[in-house]
């Protein structure tokens, strides 16, 4: 299993594990162009739960999107675990994304012909991860969010809670250091969006994780460490907070 | 990827059965008429093949026994057999011939046999020792007009006796028999004259030598060695007939590449927010690919796993209900058609492949 460092070997790094300087991501050009992201610098250390709220459009999800690699800065610097996104070509980037970030959706997004545990197994399987190893492992971080009874069910046949559960041991498949949560409760009734909650924080108490949420939830604003808001592609701090 | 691969094509079972289904009917199509291809080369030079010649001799002019006419002065058999390094030399006349079975007119290409070197091929039942009025007939010609050893039936007003049944002298349109020689030149009219010379030569003898010999000492004739005679006989179907199943063949593969494709590509549609999921939680393009590339290899593998037996029971009741099918069953065929199915299949991942590509990793954050 040394593919994947447990969480007790994991080290709180003296830098920043996310740093954006500047950046800006434009749609379109012109008159028509859309700036979703317009000038942001922000650092963040291992261990802390960063809440970006915002108003649909405001650029949160496009922001999650620069720091989880699955889009290039129009200009800036997006540093994310010691690596410089910019300059990562597209095999690369995937696989920062593999092994450096974990996803959680607001619809869970889980293969629905596959089992809980088959979705667990996904990450691991793409890291070249032996099936059997992968299988261990997926049922071990299925066990810990208290699904063991569910590891063959499909997603259609678990609850709206189980299915995020499941997101959230396939995000943390691999050890990431970063997990990204895009209204992670959006989906979820009043209980089991406190029970996903709990498990973020926990993920940053007991494992020095950086959570980067970006929700309308304020609930969360309780366990974060720090609440952002972002207004037109921008990030002020919370006047809430 | 395998496990995503085979579960997201077992989701639909019914189009994955009617993807299978449609394959293999293309699998049996390309096996079918590859058997046919085959078969009809081999039941088409069977006899030829079997017929004890070293070289065919014609009149100059002539290369076949189907469409062209040759015929010699029957005494230049002896002038042969006195010729450097001859061995054996055979008279040979044979034509197609109507023949009368219970009224009805059928046709067979009756041979007048000298000896066992140009008799059947192989004698299924009866016996091979003609007599004038006796015939052996082809077994496909016998089942196909019901006939067995001691029927009758009339040759050009000339009542023949099956005295027996011989396999390996079938070619499709119509089947070799064999009479004695001398009724089969009363028959054909060759008063003093035959068709071919089958020749035969020493052991140390070479072929070509001989040929040259016989073709400059009588300049009014032709001689060919065996094998190229057999395929003289090959050309009137393999120029004209047999690239018909070629065009067919490549027809049968688009079609199935076409299924493949149709259902690959559906399914990358209908699952693209999964292919979006997958990129966005980090695996590379390639990964991608060899997912859709692996459903191809899925459908087109399970098809040629039904096709190749069901293409082996329908030449066999091709054979049953049309006796005279010249369709043959080869392992090679079936190899061969597990090469095609692969390259159907990754032709048929070219379309989805494009369209992976073009997937945008950020429709995991939509619904």
């Amino acid at each position: 299993m040394d593919k994947f460092p447990q969480a007790s070997s994991l080290q709180p790094p003296a830098r920043n594990v996310v740093s954006l300087h500047e950046v800006r991501k434009v749609y379109g050009v012109g008159e028509t162009a859309v700036r979703a992201v317009d000038g942001v610098n922000l650092s963040v250390p291992a261990g802390e739960l960063v809440l970006i709220l915002g108003p649909s459009g405001s650029g949160k999800t496009t922001l999650l999107s620069l720091i989880g690699g699955l889009l290039r800065p129009t200009s800036g610097v997006v540093q994310v675990a010691d690596s410089d996104l910019g300059q990562l070509s597209s095999a690369a980037l995937a696989n920062f994304r593999l092994r450096q970030i974990g996803f959680v959706f607001q619809f869970f997004q889980l293969f629905s012909s596959l089992t809980a545990s088959e979705n667990v197994e996904m990450p691991l399987r793409l890291a070249g991860c032996a099936a059997r190893e992968a299988q261990q492992h997926a049922e071990f971080l299925l066990e810990r969010f208290g699904l063991s009874q569910r590891l063959l069910y499909r997603p259609q046949n678990l609850s709206g809670g189980e299915k995020q559960r499941v997101a959230l041991a396939r995000a943390l498949a691999l050890h990431p250091p970063v997990i990204i949560a895009d209204e992670p409760t959006g989906s979820l009734d009043s209980r089991n969006g406190e029970e996903v909650i709990r498990l973020l924080r926990q993920l940053v108490d007991d494992e020095q994780r950086t959570v980067l949420v970006a929700s309308h939830d304020r609930r969360i604003t309780q366990v974060a460490t720090r609440v952002l808001r972002c207004e037109d592609g921008r990030l002020t701090p919370d006047s809430y907070e | 990827m395998f496990l995503l691969a085979s579960k997201n094509l077992l989701v639909y079972k019914s189009r994955f059965l009617l993807t299978i289904t449609g394959i293999s009917s293309a699998v049996i199509l390309e096996l079918l008429l590859m058997g046919l291809y085959d078969g009809w080369r081999e039941h088409m030079s069977a006899y030829l093949n079997h017929v004890r010649a070293d070289v065919w001799i014609g009149q100059k002019g002539a290369y076949d026994l189907f469409q062209t006419l040759s015929l010699l002065p029957a005494e230049g058999e002896d002038l042969l057999r006195e010729a450097d390094g001859v061995k054996k030399v055979l008279p040979f006349v044979g034509r197609l011939m109507t023949i009368e079975v219970g009224g009805q007119k059928r046709h067979g290409f009756i041979v007048g046999v000298a000896d066992a070197d140009s008799g059947p091929v192989e004698l299924v039942s009866g016996s091979v020792a003609l007599r004038d009025g006796e015939i052996v007939i082809d077994e496909v010609f016998a089942r196909k007009e019901h006939l067995t050893v001691g029927d009758s039936l009339v040759i050009k007003d000339n009542a023949f006796r099956i005295v027996g049944i011989a396999r390996g002298g079938n070619c499709f349109l119509y089947q070799y028999a064999f009479v004695t020689l001398t009724q089969a030149k009363r028959l054909f009219g060759l008063d003093g004259l035959v068709n071919y010379f089958l020749v035969q030569l020493m052991p140390d003898v070479s072929v070509s030598d001989a040929i040259a010999q016989i073709e400059e000492t009588s300049p009014l004739v032709s001689a060919f060695p065996k094998a190229q005679f057999t395929a003289n006989n090959l050309s009137l179907t393999g120029d004209n007939f047999l690239p018909i199943l070629r065009v067919l063949e490549v027809i049968g593969l688009l079609v199935g590449t076409i299924i493949i494709g149709l259902t690959v590509s559906t399914l990358t549609a209908e699952r693209s927010a999964e292919y979006g999921i997958l990129k966005a939680i980090g695996a590379p393009h390639r990964t991608l690919y060899w997912v859709a590339m692996q459903q191809a290899l899925i459908c087109g593998f399970c098809g040629w796993l039904i096709g190749v037996p069901a293409s082996w029971g329908v030449i066999q009741a091709a054979q049953h209900f049309v006796p005279q099918f010249p369709a043959a069953a080869y392992p090679r065929h079936a190899w061969w058609m597990l090469a095609g199915t692969t390259a159907m299949s990754v032709l048929a991942a070219v379309f989805p492949v494009r369209r992976i590509a073009r997937i945008d990793p950020l429709l995991a954050f939509k619904e």
